[in-house]
Protein backbone atom coordinates (compact mmCIF):
# COMPACT_ATOMS: atom_id res chain seq x y z
CA UNK A 1 0.00 0.00 0.00
CA UNK A 2 2.86 2.37 -0.71
CA UNK A 3 3.02 5.18 -3.14
CA UNK A 4 1.41 4.14 -6.22
CA UNK A 5 2.84 6.46 -9.11
CA UNK A 6 0.45 5.30 -11.73
CA UNK A 7 -2.46 6.18 -9.64
CA UNK A 8 -2.93 9.91 -11.16
CA UNK A 9 -6.98 10.52 -11.18
CA UNK A 10 -9.20 9.01 -8.76
CA UNK A 11 -11.52 6.94 -9.94
CA UNK A 12 -15.48 8.34 -8.09
CA UNK A 13 -16.26 4.78 -7.19
CA UNK A 14 -12.96 3.79 -5.56
CA UNK A 15 -13.24 7.25 -3.36
CA UNK A 16 -16.80 6.64 -2.90
CA UNK A 17 -15.79 3.30 -1.38
CA UNK A 18 -12.86 4.76 0.91
CA UNK A 19 -15.20 7.12 2.35
CA UNK A 20 -17.75 4.87 3.31
CA UNK A 21 -15.02 2.54 4.61
CA UNK A 22 -13.47 4.72 6.11
CA UNK A 23 -16.36 6.36 8.20
CA UNK A 24 -17.31 2.52 9.14
CA UNK A 25 -13.73 1.99 10.48
CA UNK A 26 -13.77 5.32 12.19
CA UNK A 27 -16.89 4.50 13.94
CA UNK A 28 -15.85 1.31 14.68
CA UNK A 29 -12.76 2.31 16.88
CA UNK A 30 -14.48 5.27 18.53
CA UNK A 31 -18.00 4.40 19.06
CA UNK A 32 -16.72 1.58 21.48
CA UNK A 33 -14.82 3.56 23.37
CA UNK A 34 -17.17 6.38 23.78
CA UNK A 35 -20.10 4.83 24.80
CA UNK A 36 -21.61 4.40 27.50
CA UNK A 37 -22.72 1.08 26.50
CA UNK A 38 -20.35 -2.24 26.29
CA UNK A 39 -20.87 -4.46 23.28
CA UNK A 40 -20.25 -7.74 25.62
CA UNK A 41 -22.13 -6.98 28.92
CA UNK A 42 -25.98 -5.92 28.40
CA UNK A 43 -26.70 -3.30 30.91
CA UNK A 44 -29.90 -1.81 29.12
CA UNK A 45 -33.77 -3.04 28.96
CA UNK A 46 -33.79 -5.64 27.12
CA UNK A 47 -35.75 -6.02 23.28
CA UNK A 48 -35.98 -1.94 22.86
CA UNK A 49 -36.74 -1.19 19.54
CA UNK A 50 -34.77 1.95 17.84
CA UNK A 51 -34.48 4.73 19.87
CA UNK A 52 -32.34 8.09 20.08
CA UNK A 53 -30.26 6.46 23.08
CA UNK A 54 -29.83 3.00 21.43
CA UNK A 55 -30.04 4.03 17.22
CA UNK A 56 -29.75 0.09 16.47
CA UNK A 57 -32.20 -0.86 19.56
CA UNK A 58 -31.26 -3.74 22.03
CA UNK A 59 -31.04 -7.42 21.91
CA UNK A 60 -32.45 -9.81 24.20
CA UNK A 61 -29.42 -9.25 26.51
CA UNK A 62 -29.77 -5.49 26.88
CA UNK A 63 -26.93 -4.81 24.90
CA UNK A 64 -26.78 -2.23 22.28
CA UNK A 65 -26.72 -3.20 19.31
CA UNK A 66 -24.97 -0.35 17.87
CA UNK A 67 -21.91 -0.79 19.75
CA UNK A 68 -21.86 -4.47 19.31
CA UNK A 69 -22.39 -4.37 15.55
CA UNK A 70 -19.20 -1.51 15.39
CA UNK A 71 -16.95 -3.13 17.85
CA UNK A 72 -18.19 -6.78 15.44
CA UNK A 73 -16.84 -5.12 12.23
CA UNK A 74 -13.72 -4.06 13.75
CA UNK A 75 -13.04 -7.58 14.63
CA UNK A 76 -14.24 -9.05 11.27
CA UNK A 77 -12.35 -6.18 9.24
CA UNK A 78 -9.14 -7.57 11.50
CA UNK A 79 -9.43 -11.13 10.67
CA UNK A 80 -10.14 -10.35 7.26
CA UNK A 81 -7.20 -8.12 6.66
CA UNK A 82 -5.10 -10.20 8.76
CA UNK A 83 -6.40 -13.81 6.62
CA UNK A 84 -5.79 -11.84 3.33
CA UNK A 85 -2.59 -10.10 3.71
CA UNK A 86 -1.23 -14.01 4.82
CA UNK A 87 -2.39 -15.28 1.83
CA UNK A 88 -1.28 -12.80 -0.70
CA UNK A 89 1.68 -13.22 0.47
CA UNK A 90 2.47 -16.82 0.51
CA UNK A 91 0.13 -17.87 -2.31
CA UNK A 92 1.83 -14.71 -4.38
CA UNK A 93 5.12 -16.16 -3.38
CA UNK A 94 4.65 -19.84 -4.24
CA UNK A 95 2.47 -18.40 -7.67
CA UNK A 96 5.77 -16.29 -8.81
CA UNK A 97 8.22 -19.51 -8.13
CA UNK A 98 5.83 -21.45 -10.14
CA UNK A 99 4.95 -19.27 -13.17
CA UNK A 100 8.83 -18.60 -13.22
CA UNK A 101 10.10 -22.95 -12.81
CA UNK A 102 7.85 -22.98 -15.30
CA UNK A 103 7.46 -26.80 -16.96
CA UNK A 104 9.72 -28.22 -14.10
CA UNK A 105 8.81 -30.89 -11.94
CA UNK A 106 8.16 -28.81 -8.90
CA UNK A 107 6.06 -26.43 -10.89
CA UNK A 108 3.78 -29.07 -11.86
CA UNK A 109 3.18 -30.84 -8.46
CA UNK A 110 2.46 -27.21 -6.83
CA UNK A 111 0.19 -27.29 -9.77
CA UNK A 112 -1.98 -30.05 -9.12
CA UNK A 113 -2.15 -28.43 -5.60
CA UNK A 114 -3.48 -25.57 -6.29
CA UNK A 115 -5.90 -26.39 -8.91
CA UNK A 116 -7.50 -29.84 -6.83
CA UNK A 117 -7.89 -26.94 -3.23
CA UNK A 118 -9.21 -24.68 -5.89
CA UNK A 119 -11.68 -27.18 -7.35
CA UNK A 120 -13.51 -27.29 -4.07
CA UNK A 121 -16.47 -24.33 -2.71
CA UNK A 122 -14.25 -22.26 -0.50
CA UNK A 123 -16.47 -22.07 2.00
CA UNK A 124 -16.63 -26.02 2.57
CA UNK A 125 -12.99 -26.44 2.48
CA UNK A 126 -12.84 -24.05 5.01
CA UNK A 127 -15.86 -25.68 7.14
CA UNK A 128 -13.59 -28.70 6.92
CA UNK A 129 -10.53 -27.44 8.29
CA UNK A 130 -12.34 -25.40 10.76
CA UNK A 131 -13.46 -29.11 11.71
CA UNK A 132 -9.84 -30.17 12.68
CA UNK A 133 -8.68 -26.36 14.20
CA UNK A 134 -12.04 -25.51 16.01
CA UNK A 135 -13.78 -22.70 15.85
CA UNK A 136 -12.71 -19.80 17.36
CA UNK A 137 -10.78 -16.19 15.87
CA UNK A 138 -7.66 -17.65 14.88
CA UNK A 139 -9.36 -20.98 13.93
CA UNK A 140 -11.18 -18.95 11.19
CA UNK A 141 -8.01 -17.00 9.86
CA UNK A 142 -6.35 -19.92 9.25
CA UNK A 143 -8.90 -22.18 7.61
CA UNK A 144 -9.05 -19.08 5.00
CA UNK A 145 -5.48 -19.20 4.81
CA UNK A 146 -5.19 -22.81 4.28
CA UNK A 147 -7.95 -22.46 1.87
CA UNK A 148 -7.79 -19.45 0.12
CA UNK A 149 -3.83 -19.14 -0.30
CA UNK A 150 -4.18 -21.00 -4.12
CA UNK A 151 -6.24 -18.51 -5.42
CA UNK A 152 -3.38 -15.61 -5.61
CA UNK A 153 -1.21 -18.68 -6.47
CA UNK A 154 -3.04 -19.20 -9.55
CA UNK A 155 -2.73 -15.42 -10.19
CA UNK A 156 0.22 -15.52 -9.45
CA UNK A 157 1.16 -18.29 -11.70
CA UNK A 158 -0.34 -16.68 -14.60
CA UNK A 159 1.49 -13.20 -14.24
CA UNK A 160 5.14 -14.55 -13.25
CA UNK A 161 5.02 -16.73 -16.36
CA UNK A 162 4.38 -13.58 -18.21
CA UNK A 163 7.00 -11.56 -16.33
CA UNK A 164 9.76 -13.74 -16.50
CA UNK A 165 9.82 -13.74 -20.24
CA UNK A 166 9.48 -10.14 -20.72
CA UNK A 167 12.46 -7.82 -22.08
CA UNK A 168 13.83 -6.39 -19.27
CA UNK A 169 14.28 -9.45 -17.01
CA UNK A 170 16.25 -11.07 -19.62
CA UNK A 171 18.39 -7.93 -20.02
CA UNK A 172 18.70 -8.47 -15.76
CA UNK A 173 19.79 -12.03 -16.41
CA UNK A 174 22.36 -10.67 -18.84
CA UNK A 175 23.34 -8.35 -16.48
CA UNK A 176 24.51 -10.88 -14.90
CA UNK A 177 22.58 -10.20 -11.85
CA UNK A 178 21.70 -13.80 -9.19
CA UNK A 179 18.64 -15.60 -9.55
CA UNK A 180 17.62 -14.41 -6.50
CA UNK A 181 18.04 -10.60 -7.04
CA UNK A 182 16.48 -11.20 -10.51
CA UNK A 183 13.25 -12.61 -8.47
CA UNK A 184 12.97 -10.58 -5.58
CA UNK A 185 13.99 -7.10 -7.70
CA UNK A 186 12.55 -7.90 -11.49
CA UNK A 187 9.79 -10.01 -11.16
CA UNK A 188 8.35 -10.50 -8.06
CA UNK A 189 7.04 -6.20 -7.48
CA UNK A 190 5.71 -7.02 -10.81
CA UNK A 191 3.99 -10.15 -10.12
CA UNK A 192 2.74 -8.39 -7.21
CA UNK A 193 1.08 -5.17 -8.27
CA UNK A 194 -1.91 -7.62 -10.04
CA UNK A 195 -1.92 -9.56 -7.01
CA UNK A 196 -2.16 -6.61 -4.38
CA UNK A 197 -5.78 -5.74 -7.05
CA UNK A 198 -6.79 -9.48 -7.22
CA UNK A 199 -6.62 -9.71 -2.94
CA UNK A 200 -9.19 -6.38 -2.69
CA UNK A 201 -11.50 -8.45 -4.57
CA UNK A 202 -11.05 -11.14 -2.61
CA UNK A 203 -11.21 -9.29 0.80
CA UNK A 204 -14.83 -8.85 -0.11
CA UNK A 205 -15.41 -12.52 -0.17
CA UNK A 206 -13.30 -13.33 3.05
CA UNK A 207 -14.91 -10.62 5.02
CA UNK A 208 -18.30 -12.03 3.91
CA UNK A 209 -17.11 -16.02 4.64
CA UNK A 210 -15.85 -15.44 8.31
CA UNK A 211 -19.45 -13.91 8.51
CA UNK A 212 -20.72 -17.09 7.17
CA UNK A 213 -18.73 -19.46 9.16
CA UNK A 214 -19.25 -17.58 12.34
CA UNK A 215 -23.41 -17.77 11.35
CA UNK A 216 -22.52 -21.72 11.21
CA UNK A 217 -21.59 -21.52 14.19
CA UNK A 218 -18.08 -22.91 12.90
CA UNK A 219 -15.88 -19.34 13.32
CA UNK A 220 -16.25 -16.79 16.29
CA UNK A 221 -18.31 -18.44 18.99
CA UNK A 222 -21.28 -15.80 20.93
CA UNK A 223 -21.23 -13.86 23.32
CA UNK A 224 -18.12 -12.59 21.32
CA UNK A 225 -19.22 -9.79 19.00
CA UNK A 226 -19.09 -10.87 15.57
CA UNK A 227 -21.86 -9.79 12.72
CA UNK A 228 -22.48 -13.36 11.15
CA UNK A 229 -22.64 -14.85 14.99
CA UNK A 230 -24.99 -11.88 15.91
CA UNK A 231 -26.61 -12.55 13.26
CA UNK A 232 -27.25 -15.91 13.83
CA UNK A 233 -28.54 -15.48 17.13
CA UNK A 234 -30.82 -12.59 16.15
CA UNK A 235 -32.74 -14.97 13.79
CA UNK A 236 -34.76 -16.35 16.13
CA UNK A 237 -36.07 -13.06 17.20
CA UNK A 238 -36.54 -12.02 13.47
CA UNK A 239 -40.68 -11.82 14.04
CA UNK A 240 -40.56 -10.45 17.33
CA UNK A 241 -37.48 -7.61 16.97
CA UNK A 242 -36.21 -7.38 13.22
CA UNK A 243 -33.77 -5.39 14.27
CA UNK A 244 -31.46 -7.41 15.94
CA UNK A 245 -30.34 -9.55 12.85
CA UNK A 246 -31.28 -6.91 10.30
CA UNK A 247 -28.88 -4.00 11.78
CA UNK A 248 -25.87 -6.37 11.61
CA UNK A 249 -26.52 -7.67 8.47
CA UNK A 250 -27.06 -3.93 6.96
CA UNK A 251 -23.44 -3.04 8.81
CA UNK A 252 -22.06 -6.29 6.82
CA UNK A 253 -23.30 -5.40 3.52
CA UNK A 254 -22.35 -1.45 3.56
CA UNK A 255 -18.91 -2.84 4.95
CA UNK A 256 -19.12 -5.42 1.60
CA UNK A 257 -20.44 -2.72 -0.19
CA UNK A 258 -17.45 -0.03 0.10
CA UNK A 259 -14.86 -2.70 -0.53
CA UNK A 260 -16.23 -3.77 -3.45
CA UNK A 261 -16.83 -0.11 -4.68
CA UNK A 262 -12.59 -0.06 -4.04
CA UNK A 263 -11.66 -2.78 -5.17
CA UNK A 264 -13.86 -1.86 -8.65
CA UNK A 265 -12.37 1.44 -8.80
CA UNK A 266 -9.03 0.70 -7.92
CA UNK A 267 -8.71 -2.07 -11.24
CA UNK A 268 -10.28 0.57 -13.08
CA UNK A 269 -7.60 3.11 -12.42
CA UNK A 270 -4.54 1.03 -12.67
CA UNK A 271 -6.08 -0.42 -15.83
CA UNK A 272 -6.50 3.26 -17.58
CA UNK A 273 -3.75 4.62 -16.41
CA UNK B 1 -14.08 -50.47 -32.37
CA UNK B 2 -12.65 -49.54 -28.85
CA UNK B 3 -9.43 -47.51 -30.55
CA UNK B 4 -12.87 -45.37 -32.13
CA UNK B 5 -14.30 -44.64 -28.88
CA UNK B 6 -11.11 -43.78 -26.95
CA UNK B 7 -10.73 -40.93 -29.63
CA UNK B 8 -14.37 -39.70 -29.04
CA UNK B 9 -14.46 -36.03 -27.79
CA UNK B 10 -17.14 -37.70 -25.23
CA UNK B 11 -14.81 -40.43 -23.86
CA UNK B 12 -12.04 -38.02 -23.37
CA UNK B 13 -13.85 -35.57 -21.09
CA UNK B 14 -15.25 -38.39 -19.36
CA UNK B 15 -11.82 -39.49 -18.61
CA UNK B 16 -10.58 -36.96 -17.53
CA UNK B 17 -13.45 -36.05 -15.03
CA UNK B 18 -12.89 -39.37 -13.51
CA UNK B 19 -8.87 -38.87 -12.93
CA UNK B 20 -9.88 -35.33 -11.41
CA UNK B 21 -12.46 -36.74 -8.89
CA UNK B 22 -9.30 -39.43 -7.74
CA UNK B 23 -7.53 -35.63 -6.90
CA UNK B 24 -10.54 -34.34 -5.38
CA UNK B 25 -10.15 -37.27 -3.36
CA UNK B 26 -6.68 -36.84 -2.25
CA UNK B 27 -7.75 -33.27 -0.73
CA UNK B 28 -10.80 -34.51 1.31
CA UNK B 29 -8.44 -36.98 2.53
CA UNK B 30 -5.40 -34.09 3.19
CA UNK B 31 -8.20 -31.95 5.10
CA UNK B 32 -8.56 -33.74 8.51
CA UNK B 33 -4.31 -34.71 8.32
CA UNK B 34 -2.79 -31.96 7.33
CA UNK B 35 -4.80 -29.11 8.98
CA UNK B 36 -2.94 -28.17 11.83
CA UNK B 37 -4.13 -30.04 14.83
CA UNK B 38 -5.18 -33.86 16.05
CA UNK B 39 -8.33 -34.80 15.07
CA UNK B 40 -7.94 -37.63 17.73
CA UNK B 41 -6.92 -35.26 20.92
CA UNK B 42 -9.43 -32.81 19.74
CA UNK B 43 -12.78 -35.69 20.09
CA UNK B 44 -10.85 -37.13 23.48
CA UNK B 45 -10.54 -35.25 27.08
CA UNK B 46 -7.05 -35.09 28.34
CA UNK B 47 -7.17 -36.98 30.33
CA UNK B 48 -8.00 -39.97 27.77
CA UNK B 49 -6.02 -43.60 28.12
CA UNK B 50 -3.46 -44.48 25.80
CA UNK B 51 -5.49 -47.33 24.88
CA UNK B 52 -9.06 -45.10 24.30
CA UNK B 53 -6.43 -42.64 21.79
CA UNK B 54 -5.19 -45.53 20.10
CA UNK B 55 -9.03 -47.29 19.70
CA UNK B 56 -10.62 -43.95 18.08
CA UNK B 57 -7.10 -43.20 15.90
CA UNK B 58 -7.82 -46.70 14.14
CA UNK B 59 -11.64 -45.83 13.91
CA UNK B 60 -10.80 -42.58 12.33
CA UNK B 61 -8.47 -44.38 9.80
CA UNK B 62 -6.17 -42.25 11.24
CA UNK B 63 -3.55 -45.54 12.30
CA UNK B 64 -0.50 -46.59 10.23
CA UNK B 65 1.65 -45.09 7.69
CA UNK B 66 0.08 -42.24 5.48
CA UNK B 67 0.45 -44.04 2.15
CA UNK B 68 -1.28 -47.39 3.76
CA UNK B 69 -4.05 -44.70 5.17
CA UNK B 70 -4.56 -43.18 1.87
CA UNK B 71 -4.68 -46.58 0.07
CA UNK B 72 -7.16 -47.91 2.40
CA UNK B 73 -9.06 -44.20 1.80
CA UNK B 74 -9.49 -44.94 -1.79
CA UNK B 75 -9.85 -48.39 -1.84
CA UNK B 76 -13.03 -47.63 0.29
CA UNK B 77 -13.97 -44.86 -1.46
CA UNK B 78 -14.31 -46.87 -4.58
CA UNK B 79 -16.50 -49.76 -3.10
CA UNK B 80 -18.61 -47.05 -1.72
CA UNK B 81 -17.71 -47.10 1.82
CA UNK B 82 -16.88 -43.82 3.68
CA UNK B 83 -16.51 -45.12 6.74
CA UNK B 84 -19.01 -44.10 10.27
CA UNK B 85 -20.40 -41.25 11.92
CA UNK B 86 -18.69 -41.16 15.27
CA UNK B 87 -21.38 -38.95 16.97
CA UNK B 88 -24.08 -41.81 15.54
CA UNK B 89 -22.95 -44.57 14.06
CA UNK B 90 -24.76 -44.53 10.78
CA UNK B 91 -22.40 -44.97 7.56
CA UNK B 92 -21.54 -41.81 5.98
CA UNK B 93 -22.81 -42.67 2.85
CA UNK B 94 -26.30 -43.25 4.59
CA UNK B 95 -26.04 -40.20 5.96
CA UNK B 96 -25.04 -38.97 1.97
CA UNK B 97 -27.77 -40.72 0.74
CA UNK B 98 -30.25 -39.62 3.25
CA UNK B 99 -29.62 -35.49 3.12
CA UNK B 100 -28.61 -35.01 -1.09
CA UNK B 101 -32.09 -34.84 -2.26
CA UNK B 102 -33.41 -31.54 -0.64
CA UNK B 103 -29.76 -30.55 -2.10
CA UNK B 104 -29.55 -31.57 -5.47
CA UNK B 105 -33.44 -30.12 -5.69
CA UNK B 106 -31.62 -26.58 -4.55
CA UNK B 107 -28.94 -27.07 -7.10
CA UNK B 108 -31.15 -27.79 -10.24
CA UNK B 109 -33.57 -25.22 -9.36
CA UNK B 110 -31.40 -22.37 -8.47
CA UNK B 111 -28.94 -23.46 -11.80
CA UNK B 112 -32.44 -23.12 -14.02
CA UNK B 113 -33.79 -19.99 -12.66
CA UNK B 114 -30.22 -18.41 -12.98
CA UNK B 115 -30.17 -19.70 -16.51
CA UNK B 116 -33.42 -18.94 -17.36
CA UNK B 117 -32.61 -14.58 -15.91
CA UNK B 118 -29.35 -14.24 -17.23
CA UNK B 119 -30.11 -14.65 -20.25
CA UNK B 120 -32.66 -12.62 -21.50
CA UNK B 121 -30.72 -9.74 -18.89
CA UNK B 122 -27.31 -10.55 -20.73
CA UNK B 123 -29.08 -10.35 -24.40
CA UNK B 124 -30.91 -6.89 -23.21
CA UNK B 125 -27.99 -5.49 -21.87
CA UNK B 126 -25.28 -6.56 -24.36
CA UNK B 127 -27.74 -4.96 -26.95
CA UNK B 128 -28.49 -2.02 -25.32
CA UNK B 129 -25.33 -1.22 -23.16
CA UNK B 130 -26.27 2.48 -22.31
CA UNK B 131 -29.91 1.96 -21.96
CA UNK B 132 -31.71 2.34 -18.67
CA UNK B 133 -32.03 -1.51 -18.11
CA UNK B 134 -27.85 -2.10 -18.11
CA UNK B 135 -27.81 1.05 -15.84
CA UNK B 136 -30.07 -0.57 -13.35
CA UNK B 137 -28.41 -4.03 -13.47
CA UNK B 138 -25.20 -2.47 -12.99
CA UNK B 139 -26.52 -1.29 -9.36
CA UNK B 140 -28.36 -3.98 -8.63
CA UNK B 141 -25.70 -6.59 -9.12
CA UNK B 142 -23.31 -4.67 -6.77
CA UNK B 143 -25.69 -4.27 -4.30
CA UNK B 144 -26.23 -8.04 -4.49
CA UNK B 145 -23.07 -9.25 -4.58
CA UNK B 146 -22.02 -7.33 -1.54
CA UNK B 147 -24.64 -8.61 0.33
CA UNK B 148 -24.06 -11.73 2.56
CA UNK B 149 -25.79 -14.48 1.21
CA UNK B 150 -27.36 -15.83 4.15
CA UNK B 151 -28.47 -12.46 5.36
CA UNK B 152 -30.33 -12.30 2.19
CA UNK B 153 -31.70 -15.38 2.91
CA UNK B 154 -32.88 -14.01 5.92
CA UNK B 155 -34.52 -11.24 4.97
CA UNK B 156 -36.46 -13.10 1.98
CA UNK B 157 -37.51 -15.60 4.75
CA UNK B 158 -38.72 -12.70 6.73
CA UNK B 159 -40.51 -10.95 3.95
CA UNK B 160 -41.92 -13.75 1.80
CA UNK B 161 -42.54 -16.84 4.51
CA UNK B 162 -43.05 -14.74 7.68
CA UNK B 163 -45.05 -11.62 6.92
CA UNK B 164 -46.85 -12.82 3.23
CA UNK B 165 -46.62 -16.22 4.33
CA UNK B 166 -46.29 -17.36 0.16
CA UNK B 167 -43.55 -20.20 1.46
CA UNK B 168 -42.78 -22.63 4.12
CA UNK B 169 -40.94 -21.04 6.90
CA UNK B 170 -38.75 -24.48 6.78
CA UNK B 171 -38.23 -27.67 5.69
CA UNK B 172 -38.38 -30.00 2.98
CA UNK B 173 -40.86 -32.15 1.27
CA UNK B 174 -39.66 -34.40 -1.01
CA UNK B 175 -41.81 -35.57 -4.65
CA UNK B 176 -42.28 -33.53 -7.72
CA UNK B 177 -45.00 -30.76 -6.96
CA UNK B 178 -44.20 -30.73 -3.19
CA UNK B 179 -40.74 -30.30 -3.29
CA UNK B 180 -41.22 -27.04 -5.41
CA UNK B 181 -43.24 -25.29 -2.89
CA UNK B 182 -39.56 -25.17 -0.02
CA UNK B 183 -37.28 -24.92 -2.52
CA UNK B 184 -38.46 -21.93 -5.37
CA UNK B 185 -37.34 -19.41 -2.45
CA UNK B 186 -34.06 -20.58 -1.53
CA UNK B 187 -33.14 -20.78 -5.07
CA UNK B 188 -34.41 -17.56 -5.41
CA UNK B 189 -32.13 -16.37 -2.95
CA UNK B 190 -28.98 -18.31 -4.43
CA UNK B 191 -29.97 -16.43 -7.67
CA UNK B 192 -29.88 -12.88 -7.04
CA UNK B 193 -26.33 -13.34 -6.64
CA UNK B 194 -25.18 -15.48 -9.36
CA UNK B 195 -27.41 -13.89 -11.94
CA UNK B 196 -25.32 -10.95 -11.91
CA UNK B 197 -22.18 -12.93 -12.66
CA UNK B 198 -23.62 -15.53 -15.37
CA UNK B 199 -25.86 -12.27 -17.01
CA UNK B 200 -22.37 -10.29 -17.60
CA UNK B 201 -20.55 -13.30 -19.03
CA UNK B 202 -23.31 -14.10 -21.12
CA UNK B 203 -23.43 -10.22 -22.16
CA UNK B 204 -19.66 -10.28 -22.96
CA UNK B 205 -20.07 -13.24 -25.00
CA UNK B 206 -23.02 -11.90 -27.41
CA UNK B 207 -21.06 -8.74 -27.56
CA UNK B 208 -18.20 -11.06 -28.82
CA UNK B 209 -20.71 -12.99 -31.05
CA UNK B 210 -22.05 -9.75 -32.52
CA UNK B 211 -18.70 -9.16 -34.24
CA UNK B 212 -18.55 -12.43 -36.49
CA UNK B 213 -19.01 -12.23 -39.76
CA UNK B 214 -22.17 -14.68 -39.79
CA UNK B 215 -23.90 -12.22 -37.82
CA UNK B 216 -23.51 -9.23 -40.86
CA UNK B 217 -24.08 -12.33 -43.37
CA UNK B 218 -27.52 -12.92 -41.37
CA UNK B 219 -28.57 -8.96 -40.78
CA UNK B 220 -28.42 -9.06 -44.55
CA UNK B 221 -29.96 -11.84 -45.30
CA UNK B 222 -32.85 -10.82 -43.93
CA UNK B 223 -33.34 -13.64 -41.90
CA UNK B 224 -36.65 -13.63 -39.52
CA UNK B 225 -36.21 -12.12 -35.50
CA UNK B 226 -36.99 -14.73 -33.47
CA UNK B 227 -34.50 -17.04 -35.75
CA UNK B 228 -31.74 -14.51 -35.64
CA UNK B 229 -31.99 -13.96 -32.04
CA UNK B 230 -31.45 -18.08 -30.98
CA UNK B 231 -29.97 -19.40 -33.62
CA UNK B 232 -27.17 -16.54 -34.76
CA UNK B 233 -26.83 -15.01 -31.26
CA UNK B 234 -27.95 -17.03 -28.11
CA UNK B 235 -26.60 -20.50 -29.33
CA UNK B 236 -23.11 -19.60 -29.87
CA UNK B 237 -23.15 -17.23 -27.09
CA UNK B 238 -24.60 -19.61 -24.34
CA UNK B 239 -21.28 -21.99 -24.52
CA UNK B 240 -19.15 -19.61 -22.21
CA UNK B 241 -21.85 -19.10 -19.74
CA UNK B 242 -22.55 -22.65 -19.43
CA UNK B 243 -18.94 -23.23 -18.66
CA UNK B 244 -19.02 -21.04 -15.67
CA UNK B 245 -21.95 -22.63 -14.52
CA UNK B 246 -19.50 -25.49 -14.23
CA UNK B 247 -16.92 -23.66 -12.30
CA UNK B 248 -19.56 -21.91 -10.69
CA UNK B 249 -21.38 -25.17 -8.99
CA UNK B 250 -18.60 -24.92 -6.32
CA UNK B 251 -20.13 -21.70 -4.99
CA UNK B 252 -23.07 -22.90 -5.86
CA UNK B 253 -22.75 -25.99 -3.56
CA UNK B 254 -21.16 -23.44 -0.64
CA UNK B 255 -23.71 -21.13 -1.12
CA UNK B 256 -26.86 -24.02 -0.64
CA UNK B 257 -24.35 -25.03 2.50
CA UNK B 258 -25.92 -21.92 4.35
CA UNK B 259 -29.20 -21.02 2.21
CA UNK B 260 -29.94 -24.50 3.76
CA UNK B 261 -29.46 -23.61 7.38
CA UNK B 262 -31.29 -20.17 7.06
CA UNK B 263 -34.48 -22.09 5.03
CA UNK B 264 -33.94 -25.28 7.63
CA UNK B 265 -33.65 -27.58 4.85
CA UNK B 266 -32.03 -30.95 5.94
CA UNK B 267 -29.81 -31.67 2.89
CA UNK B 268 -25.96 -32.21 2.90
CA UNK B 269 -25.11 -28.87 3.76
CA UNK B 270 -26.93 -28.98 7.19
CA UNK B 271 -25.35 -31.83 7.89
CA UNK B 272 -21.81 -30.93 7.18
CA UNK B 273 -22.01 -27.96 9.49
CA UNK B 274 -23.86 -30.16 12.21
CA UNK B 275 -20.77 -32.66 11.81
CA UNK B 276 -18.24 -30.08 12.00
CA UNK B 277 -19.75 -28.28 15.12
CA UNK B 278 -19.70 -31.88 16.49
CA UNK B 279 -16.27 -32.89 15.15
CA UNK B 280 -17.72 -35.85 13.30
CA UNK B 281 -14.48 -36.18 11.45
CA UNK B 282 -15.62 -39.64 9.13
CA UNK B 283 -19.09 -37.31 7.82
CA UNK B 284 -17.13 -34.12 7.34
CA UNK B 285 -14.78 -36.13 5.32
CA UNK B 286 -16.96 -37.57 3.61
CA UNK B 287 -19.37 -34.91 2.78
CA UNK B 288 -16.23 -33.21 1.26
CA UNK B 289 -15.82 -35.96 -0.84
CA UNK B 290 -19.28 -35.91 -2.11
CA UNK B 291 -18.76 -31.67 -2.87
CA UNK B 292 -15.93 -32.24 -5.02
CA UNK B 293 -16.54 -35.09 -6.78
CA UNK B 294 -20.08 -33.02 -7.27
CA UNK B 295 -18.08 -30.28 -9.05
CA UNK B 296 -16.10 -32.29 -10.81
CA UNK B 297 -19.36 -34.50 -12.50
CA UNK B 298 -21.52 -31.17 -13.35
CA UNK B 299 -18.55 -29.23 -15.05
CA UNK B 300 -17.62 -32.34 -16.84
CA UNK B 301 -21.64 -32.56 -17.98
CA UNK B 302 -21.34 -28.98 -18.72
CA UNK B 303 -18.02 -29.47 -20.93
CA UNK B 304 -20.53 -32.23 -22.84
CA UNK B 305 -23.08 -29.56 -23.70
CA UNK B 306 -21.18 -27.28 -24.55
CA UNK B 307 -19.67 -29.29 -27.32
CA UNK B 308 -23.31 -30.06 -28.45
CA UNK B 309 -24.13 -26.81 -28.58
CA UNK B 310 -21.38 -24.48 -30.48
CA UNK B 311 -19.92 -25.53 -33.47
CA UNK B 312 -17.00 -23.73 -33.32
CA UNK B 313 -15.70 -25.52 -30.09
CA UNK B 314 -15.46 -28.48 -31.67
CA UNK B 315 -12.92 -26.55 -34.80
CA UNK B 316 -11.03 -25.22 -32.55
CA UNK B 317 -9.56 -28.34 -31.08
Amino acid sequence: MTSEPRLRRADPMFVTGLTLLGLVVAASLVVPLVSPFDPVRGTAEPLQPPSGTHLFGTDNLGRDMFVRSLAAIRLDMTLAVTAVGVSLLVGTLIGAVMGVAGRSKLSGALSLVVDSINAFPFIVLALGVVAVVGPSPAGVVSAIIVTGWARYARVARARAAVVAGAEYVSAARLLGYSRWRVMTRHIFPNVYSESFAFALSELVIVVLAIAALSFLGAGVRPPTAELGAMISEGRLFLSQAWWIPIFPGAVLALAALSIQLIADGYERMTRYA
Amino acid sequence: MFAALRRHWAVRIVARGVAVSFIVATVAFSVLRLAPGDPVLAILSDQATPQAIEDMRKRLGLDGHLLVQYGRFLWDAVRGDLGTSITSGVPVVRIIADSITPTLTLVAMTAVISLLLSIPIGLRVALVPDGWFARVFRVVASFALATPGFFLGLLALLLFSIRLGLAPVAGFEPGFPAALAYVWLPALVISAQLVPILARVFRASVTRTLDEEFIEAAIVRGVSRSRFQWHYLIRPSVAPTIALLGYITGQLLGASVMIEMVFGMPGIGTRLVRAVTTRDYPTVQGILLIFGVLVVLISTLSELVIRRLDFRVGEAR
